[in-house]
């Protein structure tokens, strides 16, 4: 198969008369052009009819890009051009101009052979005013009628055929989406046998003898035109002077009220063919989606739809990141930090302080920023998912009772879901809501979602202390967490944000669509970078700060060098305040502290204070959960199961990282943030220290 | 004469009026919901709202909402000649 | 002057939007027009400049970028979804022909 592209140029000088702008180049084949309206789908026809064939260049003298290539079709050999999209011949862009250039010339032997006009049947009465003005000219015409589907879709049945014959032209239905145009090439071969019409000006663009029976003619025009001055010769002359003179900016060169009839008789056109030839089905919204609404939004089983819904997001997330965070995590105290080491040593800084801010601060900290990666990029991914298939919306309408209660709009369940994977996203996710007061309730109620990283401490202590019935009791821990949320909520809405307004429900159920993947990785890259942009820095200045504060020794020497370094003694400071609440042990405290600034140390940490490694797998605690079960049976007087409790919920209700600080306090500034935080505290010391007291009388 | 929080589903309805602030009036404008509009109350949803149907359109709204908009049954559809 | 909708569509549809018409389905139903026919007319009284459209809308649409976290940062928030994804609440007012 050659390669062969015929240019269709030659050098022109541009004429503000409109009628040079350069000319087809004939080959001794017929030279079909293609015309249509924007978004019709007339490239795709161009790319299919042409295949390899092709090249797109701009038009000589012009900015405008026209295609030009070969069809090659069964008996069809011709020359193709794809003039650019233009919605009329009116030339009020110079795309337009170019395809009035060349559709509309004094000399009938510059003219195509053949134009095709692509038309919409989505669309049909807007992308046949085209067609409209085309067959005023002498051209030989066929119509390519495309998005049949979308069509149907919306109800929308066009009758070929009926179509046809109110225009007077073949007409095709072809999909060049799919490829598939049969029909066209014989169509163009068919056009080209005949000759070439002699089109008046008239209404219909047929030499309508009296007693013609086309479309037009039967509905009357000729009377119309018997009322209107611009048809009839002396119209048609009127036309043609004002085609040739074209002055900038009015169609037609036509003023006021001569252009509109022109344009009207056009629209008469249009609308009788539209009237034969298409037929709308009632109310085509896919069938489907109702269907799947009639459930979705169902009282009583839109709501179990959603939290399986909810189940599986979370199920997912943590199924498949988990392995990943596994890898990274291997990696970066594995390999990367045996290198780095290495390279110390190498250096002689083997064994110094700098190898450990640099291995147990930085690396350490930069992987624990890189473990989050992982488990938010498939969280962030799902919930893209979700809101691209259009269920959010259901999601909304379903939780907006519920968030009704808590005093915010169904579309702040959004933000609190994500919370529970983590809440520094979960506070840009806020931004959802257009009111300001909204925001701030939501970004104060953010903390109290029971985040993934809290999720790892339950397991440990859950595992250690409850065995068999761990898992019910991380349930309760979530439970825990929505009766916060809603506490909070009350106690903000009471207080402080008292003149915070309602706002009912009026929300759109757009279709359920297939997500777009790529719109979908675009979104999930976004939100990802912007939280290791916010979060990245602090995470790893963390790190290094208790790692430092664990490094520095203070007062002498104890035992366990943990206990007297900075952070032993601040957490042996610390611990008396939680003696109410069954833990006033150091221990615990320390491991409270460092989990005030980042939850997934709390773990680590812990194990440090007992100079135990950290267990491998959280379910089987071995090493570390012996020296916790010490501890609380010790500080709680006996009272363990009690103690451990109080211990969870105040995990749960304090202070979530100071990765979410950074980011309340970029969402609602300083002080509210320390309102937050106070708040925090606050609530989870009461509660915890509730639990433990009558915990204390039962157990 | 009915709000849109009572009438019956699934009968095509003409909206009158809607006595709400303007905000919430043009926010329901702009999902197709004003008057002259012929919609249909589909279901129920969760919560006490109702979804709407205008022309292709879907719409969630609250009871408040609801209850503030009123609408008459629509004419049959005049006989094409 | 009663217009035969048939033959001048446009002339019909502009006497209905200065009649009063509140919504382009009910200038389909008082002129017999097809709906797609209409809609059509009022985008060409509009590029002829017979009729003014102003879109009206409050801010922060409801769906698409509507209900994306990231709608402050997000990178595809300046592609607006396709006309036929939304609706979109316009005010037609026909204009006065200059004396």
């Amino acid at each position: 198969m050659t390669t062969t592209t015929r240019t269709v140029t030659r050098p022109s000088v541009p004429s503000c008369h409109g009628d040079g702008g350069g000319e087809i180049v004939r080959d001794g084949r017929p030279v079909v052009a293609l015309v249509g309206s924007p978004n019709v789908g007339k490239s795709s026809v161009f790319n299919t009819v042409t295949g390899a064939r092709r090249s797109v260049g701009n038009w000589a003298g012009t900015s405008v890009e026209v295609g030009s290539g070969s069809w090659r079709s069964g008996g069809l050999d011709a020359a193709v051009v794809d003039l650019p999209g233009a919605y009329s011949l009116d030339p009020l862009s110079p795309d337009e101009e170019l395809t009035r250039d060349l559709l509309v010339r004094p000399d009938r032997a510059e003219l195509p052979d053949v134009v095709v006009v692509v038309v919409s049947a989505a669309d049909l009465a807007r992308t046949l005013y085209l067609a409209a003005q085309v067959l005023e000219q002498p051209l030989r015409v066929v119509l390519a009628v495309t998005m049949g589907d979308v069509a149907t879709r919306r109800g929308i049945d066009v009758d070929h055929a009926a179509l046809s014959l109110a225009l007077g032209v073949p007409v095709v239905a072809i999909d060049p989406r799919r490829g598939r145009v049969d029909g066209l090439a014989e169509a163009v071969e068919e056009a080209l046998r005949t000759p070439v019409p002699a089109r008046s000006l008239r209404p219909c663009g047929c030499d309508c003898a009296p007693g013609c029976s086309c479309t037009c003619c039967a509905a009357g025009a000729t009377a119309d035109a018997k009322a209107d001055p611009t048809a009839g010769p002396a119209g048609d002359a009127a036309h043609l002077a004002g085609d040739a003179a074209h002055p900038d900016g009015g169609a037609d060169g036509l003023d006021g009220d001569d252009e509109l009839a022109v344009a009207d008789r056009r629209f008469a056109r249009i609308a009788a063919a539209v009237e034969v030839a298409t037929s709308r089905r009632g109310s085509a919204r896919a069938d489907w989606t109702d269907r799947v609404d009639r459930v979705a939004t169902h009282p009583v089983a839109g709501p179990l739809l959603f939290l399986s819904v909810m189940w599986a997001v979370f199920q997912l997330t943590t199924r498949v990141a988990a392995p990943v965070q596994g890898f990274l995590d291997d990696l970066v105290s594995g390999p990367v930090s045996d290198g780095a080491r290495w390279l110390l040593s190498a250096v002689g800084l083997g064994g110094s302080w700098v190898e450990g801010l640099v291995v147990d601060g930085v690396i350490a900290g930069v992987g624990m920023l890189l473990t989050f990666v992982p488990l938010m990029a498939i969280m962030f991914a799902l919930l893209a998912l979700l809101e691209d298939s259009g269920y959010m919306a259901r999601a909304a309408v379903v939780t907006d009772r519920v968030m009704r209660a808590v005093g915010l709009p169904g579309r702040a369940f959004l933000p609190l879901v994500v919370g529970f994977g983590c809440n520094v996203p979960a506070v840009s996710a806020t931004r959802v809501l257009p009111d300001a007061r909204q925001r701030l309730l939501t970004v104060l109620l953010v903390p109290f979602t029971s985040c993934s990283a809290r999720l790892t401490v339950y397991v440990l202590v859950a595992s250690t202390f409850f065995g068999a019935h761990a898992g019910d009791v991380v349930f309760g821990m979530y439970v825990l967490s929505i009766v916060l949320v809603v506490v909070a909520g009350l106690l903000l809405r009471t207080t402080l944000l008292r003149s915070l307004g309602q706002e009912d429900l009026v929300l759109d159920l757009p279709r359920y669509q297939r997500p777009a993947l790529r719109l979908l990785g675009a979104v999930t890259w976004t939100r990802l970078s912007a939280f290791l942009r916010t979060a990245g820095g602090i995470i790893v200045a963390t790190v290094v700060v208790v790692w430092a504060l664990s490094a520095i020794q203070i007062g002498e020497r104890a035992q366990e060098p943990v206990r007297s370094s900075a952070y032993g003694r601040l957490s042996t400071a610390i611990a008396p305040v939680f003696t109410p609440a069954g833990f006033g042990d150091w221990h615990a405290a320390g491991a409270l502290t460092v989990g005030f600034v980042a939850k997934e140390a709390v773990v680590s940490s812990w194990a440090q204070t007992y100079a135990t490694a950290e267990p491998a797998d959280l379910h089987q605690p071995g090493g570390l959960g012996a020296s916790l079960r010490g501890d609380f049976e010790r500080s709680s007087g006996g009272h363990t199961t009690a103690a451990v409790l109080a211990f969870l919920v105040f995990l749960l209700g304090y202070t979530p990282c100071a990765a979410t600080l950074a980011a309340q306090r970029r969402e609602i500034g300083g002080r509210w943030t320390l309102v937050g935080v106070g708040l925090q505290l606050g609530l989870a010391w009461s509660v915890a220290v509730a639990v433990f007291q009558v915990g204390r009388l039962i157990a | 004469m009915v709000t849109l929080a009572s009438a019956p589903f699934g009968v095509p309805l003409l909206l009158e009026q809607a006595a709400l602030p303007a905000p919430r009036r043009l926010r329901l404008a702009e999902l197709g919901l004003r008057p002259g509009a012929t919609v249909t109350v589909l279901r129920r949803t969760a919560g006490g709202g109702r979804i709407v149907g205008v022309g292709d359109a879907r719409v969630a709204v609250a009871r408040a909402v609801l209850q503030q908009v009123t609408a008459v049954h629509a004419a049959a559809p005049a006989e094409k000649g | 002057m009663t217009v035969p909708s048939a033959a001048s569509p446009l002339r019909a549809v502009l006497a209905e939007l200065d009649a009063g018409a509140p919504t382009l389905d009910e200038v389909a139903r008082r002129t017999g027009l097809d709906r797609g026919v209409v809609s059509a007319a009022v985008d060409h009284l509009v590029r002829l400049r017979r009729v003014d459209a102003t879109t009206l809308a409050s801010a922060c649409p409801d769906d698409g970028c509507g209900t994306c976290p990231s709608s402050g940062g997000c990178g595809s928030h300046g592609t607006p979804a396709p006309a036929g994804n939304r609706p979109v609440l316009v005010a037609l007012s026909v204009r006065r022909p200059r004396p």
